[in-house]
């Protein structure tokens, strides 16, 4: 587990003082606790930016947007060219031999379906129209039909009916759809949108980011409000619902019973108790009150009890990584040296 | 004595604390450990999965034979179903998608876990699918974790083969709007992450072949240490798509997940380092980094209670005087 190279061993040193550093604040504050604290900060919010940009931006905005400029712009003999020479060869790869005499109807061959148009024209359209695909590479357009092909069920088992379809597929094919044109008007839509967050430092034009965030903030409760309700309230009530007597091939489940009857009492009491509409001054109410204290003194407390957990094991970690990666590590490192 | 005690506990405390944890680790007795049902939950869940994936396949083929004695059946479905068929048979011992979703605060708790996890998927022969939640620094311990668990093979009995990238597994990355992102795998995996965290295209990858979208997954297991992200998948995976969920998480909000486990929400559940070793002795990880750390964490946990004891001794004679 120790660093293989000298690059790993000065990692390992400057992890190992910035967690002593950090430990340092049980002591005092010091320039060191500070210091480590703004680095945590400070690399952890520019890695985001960094991680953000190349898994967000850079293939959902900037390379289809790319791909789509090189492609409205690219020869559509050569496109076409590439893919007849592909299919071609895929054709080629299943085709069956048919004796002299015999027609190229596809379902004349044992074990094969109809030849289906339709299904060929949807496996084409999604190898030739997707984001990433340049038109402009060869290689690229037969890998994309390569791999829509293989993964697709369509019998390609006439090289004729294959060419054959191809050369009606052609007949409408453009090498950016107009739903592509929709698309590069949403994108920039929501680039747009993007860009009004940063209205909030201006304060005149404050007003403007008030736009994304309600389309954000929509978005959020349309999606996630009927799941929630359906999988937090409709399925919890439901998984309450349940037998208070509880009954085996033996007779009574006992431990099983006084489990439901502990989770019917806890829910009720818990939920009598955060009820404030009237007094609770009778013996019965303030008897349920206390009970679903007591329910909410046990959550808590075994709450309290994995937080010490959590924490412990935190420590556990930093001091598992001290004396593994950085004491008994640096000390292998050396001695393999000499 | 008392006055030295009160002068210098904390420092005392300090110490103590570090030498607990330190003769824990440094411990190599076996320690044994009974996994709860939570963590069975998981376990049998990945262990019967080749089982699972092959009952799915017969109900898929009877609905199938249903719809096409049925005259009025819509031939979209069929053909939307014979292909799901098709590609459920191309990955026999089930797919799994592993969601990471914690920063390195958490890493001590949550990384043997999700090791675990990994690896008991790659012994069982499963397709492993890797996504990102919403933190960004899950990314690179996502990518360490799924590299280890694929390049050694030897720290589980029996051990399995070296795992390849896009064959045997696939690591998307990072990508923002996690909750966007899943339920565009609803409709195809592969439009959701167009390219895997390499930039690799993902739809001419030999692993997708048998996976299109959530509907080819058979189980979902999300490690995460935000509160917010299993319920996450429970609305997505469970509850949309009506996969089995199970979920680790660090011990902190472990207690407020065990509602979803009664009722059937979450299939499994790790609960923090304890669950993280009790998984471990599930799946007979050696070495078993969650194990090992479990002597720190009895240690430390009879000092604390030990301290306890003394606080409440302490403040009884305070009061008595």
């Amino acid at each position: 587990m120790g660093p293989d190279t000298f690059i790993d061993l000065i990692g390992v040193w400057i992890a190992a003082l910035l967690t002593l550093g950090v430990y340092s604040s049980l002591i005092k504050d010091t320039f060191i606790s500070k210091l480590t604290e703004a680095v945590f900060v400070g690399v952890s919010f520019g890695m985001s930016i960094v991680f953000t940009y190349y898994n967000g931006i850079k293939p959902k905005i900037e390379e289809p947007l790319v791909r789509y400029y090189q492609n409205l712009h690219v020869d559509y003999a050569t496109v076409t060219n590439a893919v007849t020479e592909s299919m071609a060869k895929i054709a080629d790869a299943e085709t069956v031999k048919l004796s002299e005499g015999d027609s190229a109807v596809v379902d004349n061959i044992p074990g094969s379906t109809v030849f289906d148009t339709n299904r060929f024209f949807a496996v084409l359209d999604s190898a030739l129209y997707k984001q990433t695909l340049k038109l402009q590479s060869t290689n690229d357009v037969a890998v994309s039909l390569q791999s829509a092909f293989a993964s697709s069920e369509i019998n390609l088992k006439s090289k004729d009916a294959v060419m054959g379809a191809l050369n009606e597929y052609f007949k409408s094919y453009k090498t950016v759809p107009t739903s592509r044109h929709f698309w590069v008007l949403y994108i920039f839509i929501s680039v747009l949108l993007g860009l009004m967050f940063i209205t909030r430092f201006f304060p005149k034009h404050a007003w403007l980011s008030r736009f994304p965030m309600a389309y954000t903030i929509g978005i959020g409760v349309g999606m996630g409000t009927p799941l929630s309700f359906q999988s937090q309230i409709m399925q919890q009530v439901q998984a309450s619902f349940i037998p208070m007597l509880v009954r085996n091939s033996g007779g009574i489940d006992w431990l099983a019973t006084f489990g439901n009857l502990s989770l019917v009492i806890g829910t009720l009491t818990v939920l009598y108790y955060f009820f404030f509409s009237f007094k609770k001054e009778d013996a019965a109410s303030r008897g349920a009150t206390k009970i679903g204290i007591a329910y909410l003194m046990i959550g808590f407390g075994a709450s309290f009890a994995f937080t010490i957990m959590a924490r412990v094991s935190l420590l556990i970690g930093r001091i598992n990584f001290l004396q593994d990666e950085w004491i008994q590590g640096t000390y292998e490192f050396f001695k393999y040296l000499k | 004595m008392l006055k030295f005690w009160r002068n210098n506990y904390r420092v005392i405390i300090y110490l103590f604390t570090f030498a607990s944890v330190w003769v824990g680790l440094v411990m190599t007795a076996k320690l044994r450990i009974n996994a709860s049902a939570a963590t069975k939950g998981l376990y049998d869940a990945l262990e019967n999965l080749p089982e699972t994936h092959a009952a799915m396949i017969r109900e898929d083929e009877e609905k199938l034979k249903k719809l096409l004695g049925d005259e009025k059946a819509d031939p979209k479905a069929i053909t939307a179903l014979e292909e799901r068929i098709s590609r459920s048979k191309i990955n026999t011992n089930g797919v799994v998608l592993l969601n990471i979703n914690y920063n390195p605060g958490s890493e001590a708790e949550l990384t043997p876990m999700s090791q675990a996890v990994c690896r008991h998927a790659f012994r069982r022969g499963a397709k492993l699918l890797i996504n990102v939640g919403y933190d960004v620094m899950s990314q690179p311990l996502a990518q360490k974790i799924i590299s280890d668990a694929a390049l050694d093979g030897r720290s589980v009995d029996p051990p399995y083969p070296f795992r390849e990238s896009g064959v045997d597994y696939l690591f998307f990355g990072f990508r923002p709007n996690a909750f966007q992102v899943y339920l565009q795998m609803g409709e195809s995996i592969t439009a959701a992450y167009e390219t895997d965290y390499s930039g690799r295209d993902t739809s001419s990858m030999p692993i997708m072949r048998g996976i299109k979208d959530f509907s080819d997954i058979d189980l979902v297991v999300t490690v995460s240490s935000f509160v917010g992200g299993p319920e996450m998948w429970i609305n997505v995976g469970k509850t949309k798509f009506g996969k089995p969920v199970a979920s680790g998480m660090t011990a902190v909000s472990a207690s407020d997940y065990y509602p979803y486990l009664q009722s059937g929400q979450l299939c499994g559940l790790l609960s923090g380092l304890r669950g993280a070793a009790e998984y471990e002795a599930l799946v007979g990880v050696n070495p078993a980094p969650a194990t090992r750390r479990m002597w720190a964490q009895l240690y430390i946990h009879t000092f604390a209670i030990l301290l306890i004891i003394i606080g409440n001794i302490e403040y009884l004679f305070r009061t008595k005087k």
